[in-house]
């Protein structure tokens, strides 16, 4: 039997790793997002959250870039993203992922409307530095899904009254109904 | 590629290429058309021949997983919305829908027998919870021949796949109760209007994932002697009688070759008046290795399988956030379409590259006239489906044995209201494994998903080109199999981002 070319398999993985590295950093489009940018102990303090007015029970991601101030490079080590709600102590939120060198995404799903005051925690010069707190708008829940779901409820519900009536009304199938 | 990954990802690959020859060269030596494996009829031992016909059986199984059911709805409807501490987020996605290949390769479409939702429509529909209804509440209509097909259950798997990454519904615990309660409705609405187990039959995604994965579970239910079968006047286990329902996806055990439609539910052994159901335990995939009918849309849905595990990977991993933001960016598109985009690239180019493959190997296998277009396309995907399978038990394996653990704390405090029923409400075990333990099971995974793509391809290029040169059309299929698992390889050495964020 000849042997297949297994060389194949390796040159299109090559392929598929050589290409990624030149793919850009993850930055939303302009007016997606909402921004924010400070300053902290020489470090540069980029955040953004998409969607920019996110409604309560829907996703929404905070991203955050960090660098030196100076040299511009990126900062290495951990971060934390603290949110408080309207009326509520301050949490953290999910733990950010690195996504890119000093750059950090988290996903959250903001729970009630209101101004969510958003705050990231990081460390320089062996102390801790907090940027923030970032107002963060979120709109109120839609109500579309409870509203479909009460629909379809209703739906099934009638339905249901039909089809009783109607098998009540034929004889027993005998188990051949079909 | 760094280093560290390099070290273990090349040799995985080398032996990739050594068992896919391996199994390609064993499948060669042995018949075409496999012949009957070895069965286990565990019907056939008393006890749990006894069991297996017991009407409160499969109640007594639904009951609990009901009871579940209702409450991740009422958590996620009324619990607190963050998605690592909500019992809703956490048992659906972290737990079931991790679990679920692994399921399917344990007992195949067991979960079909005891899925919660369509427990709830059944008992609605036939107003009994065990026993046999000759009345069922239901208009009875025929399923219309369009729908006659999986692609009703393609197209929501695929808008359950958008939902889920696209949307992050895994992250809403709301969202999650809403699908839920779509699901019962579809169950329940299909149930009121069409006979017997329509949405079972065509429209569950679980159902056809789960069915197109039993080709590899180690269980099947059949006819035990089909002579018995072809005498039999009344048919009972397709048209039910007083001890036992017709079946709910309309299947005859006299003609039955394939799980992918047995619901494993049971009805037929209690009625067969012969006794003539065997539930057996086999080999893994043999009915995969067997060939069975090829069908034009389950090949749909392995390839679709095929393209959407990778993609599923590919998505939690930090080149995903660097790839949409550049299409953001330079297509001043939002997440959302941006994501859409993206993931229909990810189905079709695969789909679209695959179409060449097939094409290749039918030009290459010089079978001419004889074999037509679209049965290369049709039985090869059969050999891409276990690279599709076992990539999607190693991803899930991560979710599984890192994530897990966050079950305990969130059946202590199902809502996240700071209840503590089991006084476990502040344990959270760790992982069950992780490191290199997990690393290993996962290229375990997709080697052995190589070899059985190389033995299958093997056996349909045998049966397709059986004239012609088998061997040849047989080049193109495996190198791009290789191609994937490498692929898939490549992205179990990546940094996952995890459901929960634990």
């Amino acid at each position: 039997m000849r042997l297949p070319n297994g060389s194949v398999g390796l040159l299109a993985a090559a392929a598929v790793l050589a290409g990624a590295p030149g793919v850009e950093a993850h930055r939303p489009p302009p007016g997606h997002a909402l921004e924010y940018r400070g300053e902290r102990a020489g470090h540069i303090v980029e955040v953004m959250v998409v969607p920019k007015a996110p409604r309560a029970g829907e996703r929404a991601e905070v991203i955050v870039a960090i660098r030196d101030e100076s040299g511009g490079a990126p900062y290495r080590g951990y971060v934390t993203f603290l949110v408080a709600p309207p009326a509520g102590e301050v949490g953290p939120l999910v733990i950010p992922l690195e996504f890119g060198p000093g750059q950090f995404e988290s996903v959250h799903v903001f729970r009630e409307s209101g101004i969510h005051n958003l705050s990231i925690v990081f460390d320089a010069e062996g102390t801790e530095q907090r940027v923030g707190p970032i107002p963060v708008s979120v709109r109120p829940a839609s109500r579309a899904a409870g509203g479909i779901a009460l629909a379809l409820a209703l739906v099934t519900a009638v339905t249901y009254g039909a089809a009783f009536r109607r098998s009540r009304r034929r004889a027993p199938a005998g188990g051949r109904d079909g | 590629m760094a280093r560290g990954q390099a070290a273990w990802m090349l040799p995985a690959l080398g032996v990739m290429l050594a068992v896919t020859v391996t199994a390609a060269a064993a499948a060669r030596r042995t018949p075409a058309a496999a012949g009957q494996s070895p069965r286990l009829d565990l019907a056939g031992f008393p006890a749990l021949g006894r069991l297996f016909r017991w009407p409160p059986l499969l109640f007594l199984v639904r009951l609990p997983l009901a009871v579940l059911f209702v409450g991740v709805i009422l958590a996620g409807l009324l619990g607190e919305q963050s998605p690592g501490r909500n019992l809703a987020t956490i048992t659906v996605w972290t737990v079931w829908w991790a679990a679920l290949p692994f399921l399917a390769l344990a007992f195949g479409k067991l979960w079909c027998a005891v899925c919660p939702w369509q427990a709830l429509a059944d008992w609605a529909v036939r107003l009994r919870l065990w026993r046999a209804t000759d009345r069922p509440v239901t208009f009875g209509l025929a399923i219309p021949p369009w729908l006659r097909s999986l692609w009703p259950a393609i197209v929501l798997f695929l808008v359950l796949t958008w939902l889920e990454l696209g949307y992050g519904v895994t992250l809403s615990p709301r969202a999650t109760a809403y699908l839920g309660l779509a699901m019962l409705f579809l169950s329940l609405y299909a149930g009121l209007i069409f006979a017997r187990g329509a949405f079972c039959r065509y429209g569950c995604l679980v159902g056809a994932i789960t069915g197109i994965y039993a080709t590899f579970a180690p269980v099947e239910l059949r006819g035990r002697d089909r002579a018995i079968c072809r005498g039999c006047s009344g048919r009972d286990c397709f048209y039910g009688n007083s001890l036992g329902n017709p079946c709910p996806t309309s299947q005859y055990l006299g003609g039955m070759d394939r799980s992918s439609s047995c619901l494993l539910c049971l009805e037929c052994v209690r009625s067969c008046p012969e006794d003539n159901v065997a539930v057996s335990l086999r080999p893994i995939a043999s009915e995969l290795a067997a060939l069975p009918r090829a069908g034009r849309d389950e090949a749909w849905l392995a390839l679709m399988l095929v393209g959407l595990t990778t993609f599923h990977g590919f998505v939690m991993t930090p080149w995903w956030g660097q790839m949409a933001g550049a299409v953001e960016a330079r297509a001043g598109l939002g997440p959302i379409a941006t994501f859409t985009i993206l993931m229909a690239a990810a189905v079709a180019l695969p789909i679209a590259a695959y179409a060449g493959v097939a094409a290749l190997a039918r030009r290459w296998g010089g079978a001419g006239a004889d074999v037509s277009r679209a049965a290369p396309f049709i039985q090869f995907a059969y050999a891409l489906l276990p690279v599709a399978f076992f990539y999607h038990l190693a991803h899930n394996s991560g979710h599984l044995f890192l994530e897990g653990g966050a079950l305990v704390p969130a059946l202590s405090d199902p809502l996240g209201w700071g209840w503590n029923l089991f006084g476990t409400a502040d344990v959270l075990p760790g992982p069950l494994l992780a490191g290199p333990g997990l690393l290993v099971l996962q290229v375990a995974c997709l080697v052995l998903g190589q070899a059985y793509a190389g033995l299958v391809a093997v056996r349909v290029s045998r049966r397709l080109f059986r004239g012609g040169h088998p061997v040849r059309a047989l080049v193109p299929v495996l190198a791009f199999s290789l191609i994937l698992s490498a692929v898939n390889l490549w992205l179990l050495g990546q940094p996952m981002e995890m459901r929960t964020g634990l």
